[in-house]
C-alpha cells in the first residue's frame, strides 16, 4: 500500500513536471543533479524507515531540506575551491539509496516469503 | 500497521518526481543545443564571457559617465542648451537727456557698438553665457546695426536692451566699471545703464539654425596638415 502510494506521488510529480517544465539553466545544473540524488536519498529513506515502522517526521522534512540544500552547496563549494566535492556526494547518496532500495526490496518481499 | 508515513513520503516523492522530468528534459535540451563539447568546459567558458560581459559593462558605465560632463558642457558651449545661474543683468536705456543745441541725436541712443563692447567686458570678466534680449549669443552671432534697428543672430532687437550675463557677477560688474571703462564711457553719453545681481538667471537656448556651408570637420590626421 505505503509503496503504491509512493509511486503514485512519483507519478503526479512527473506528470506536472511535463505539463510545467522549470528551465534549469546549464549552469546551476549540475548543482541541480546533485540536489536531486539527495533528495531521491531521502525518498528512498523515508519509504524504507517507514516500512520498518521508524519513521519520523522531524528527521524525514529535516533530511530532505538539509540533504539536497547541503548536497548542492557542497558541490557549489567544491567548484570554487577546484575540489570535485560533488563526486563525494554521489558516492554517499549512491551508495545509500542502493542500500535503501535493497532494505525495502526485503522488508516487501519479507511479506510474502521468509528471508 | 503504522501508516502516518504514506504521506509525506508520496509528496517528497512528487517533489523528486517533478525534478527528475525537470532534470531530464534540461538534459535532453542541453544535448541538443551542445552535441559535441563537454557541458562543464562550456560551463566554464559561459562564466568567463559573462565576468567578461559584466566587467565591460561596468566600463562602459563608467566611460558614459565620464562622457556626460563634456557632452554636458559642450550643449552649453554650442548654445543649445537653456542654462541658468548667477549672474548680472543690465538694463540699457537710450539718453533721456534734453538734447542741447548743436549736439548729435545719434550721441543719445544706443548703438550696436555701445551693445558690443558691453559684451566684450562681459566676457573679458568671465562671462560664461551671455544674451541680449533673449538672443543667446553663439560662436556665430553678430551685433550689426540695420538701419535704425539692431540686429543679433539675424533678428532685430529694440530698446530696451536686456543683457544677461551667467558668470562670476562681482567679476562682471568690476570689468564693467573700471575707471575709464565701458560704463563711465556710456554714462558720459546719458545712456541709462542699470546693473543688476541676479542669484538665478536663466537663458534661452540658441533658437537659430546651424547651416555649414564652408566649414567641415577634419576628417583624418593627415588632413589636418
Amino acid at each position: 500500500m505505503g509503496v503504491i502510494v509512493t509511486l503514485l506521488g512519483l507519478a503526479i510529480g512527473m506528470v506536472v513536471g511535463s505539463l510545467a517544465p522549470l528551465s534549469i539553466p546549464q549552469v546551476y545544473s549540475k548543482y541541480f543533479a546533485v540536489a536531486l540524488l539527495a533528495a531521491l536519498d531521502t525518498g528512498f529513506g523515508g519509504m524504507r524507515s517507514g516500512l520498518e515502522e521508524k519513521f519520523g517526521l522531524a528527521a524525514f522534512v529535516s533530511g530532505f531540506t538539509a540533504n539536497t540544500l547541503m548536497a548542492a552547496g557542497l558541490t557549489y563549494l567544491g567548484d570554487q575551491l577546484g575540489i570535485d566535492l560533488y563526486l563525494a556526494a554521489i558516492v554517499v547518496f549512491g551508495v545509500r539509496i542502493f542500500e535503501n532500495l535493497a532494505r525495502i526490496r526485503r522488508l516487501i518481499l519479507g511479506r510474502f516469503w521468509k528471508f | 500497521m503504522n501508516r502516518n508515513w504514506q504521506l509525506p513520503v508520496a509528496l517528497v516523492s512528487m517533489l523528486i518526481g517533478y525534478l527528475i522530468t525537470t532534470q531530464f528534459r534540461n538534459q535532453l535540451s542541453y544535448q541538443k543545443t551542445l552535441p559535441s563539447r563537454r557541458i562543464e568546459d562550456l560551463v566554464q567558458l559561459l562564466k568567463a564571457a559573462e565576468e567578461a560581459k559584466a566587467s565591460l559593462e561596468r566600463e562602459v558605465k563608467d566611460l558614459r559617465a565620464k562622457a556626460a560632463v563634456p557632452a554636458r558642457d559642450a550643449g552649453i558651449m554650442v548654445g543649445l542648451t537653456p542654462v541658468l545661474g548667477p549672474g548680472l543683468e543690465i538694463l540699457i536705456q537710450d539718453s533721456s537727456k534734453p538734447l542741447t543745441k548743436g549736439e548729435d541725436p545719434n550721441s543719445a541712443i544706443v548703438h550696436n557698438d555701445d551693445l558690443l563692447r558691453l559684451v566684450n567686458e562681459l566676457r573679458a570678466g568671465g562671462a560664461e553665457v551671455v544674451s541680449v534680449n533673449d538672443q543667446r549669443l553663439v560662436d556665430t552671432s553678430e551685433i550689426t546695426c540695420a538701419g535704425s534697428t539692431i540686429l543679433i543672430n539675424q533678428s532685430r532687437i529694440s530698446p530696451p536692451f536686456v543683457i544677461r550675463a551667467i558668470g562670476n557677477p562681482d567679476l562682471m560688474s568690476g570689468a564693467l566699471k573700471l575707471r575709464g571703462g565701458i560704463l563711465e564711457y556710456l554714462e558720459f553719453y546719458g545712456i541709462k545703464v542699470a546693473l543688476t545681481r541676479k542669484p538665478l538667471l536663466t537663458i534661452p537656448a540658441y533658437a537659430g539654425s546651424a547651416t555649414y556651408q564652408y566649414a567641415r570637420p577634419v576628417a583624418t590626421a593627415t588632413e589636418s596638415v
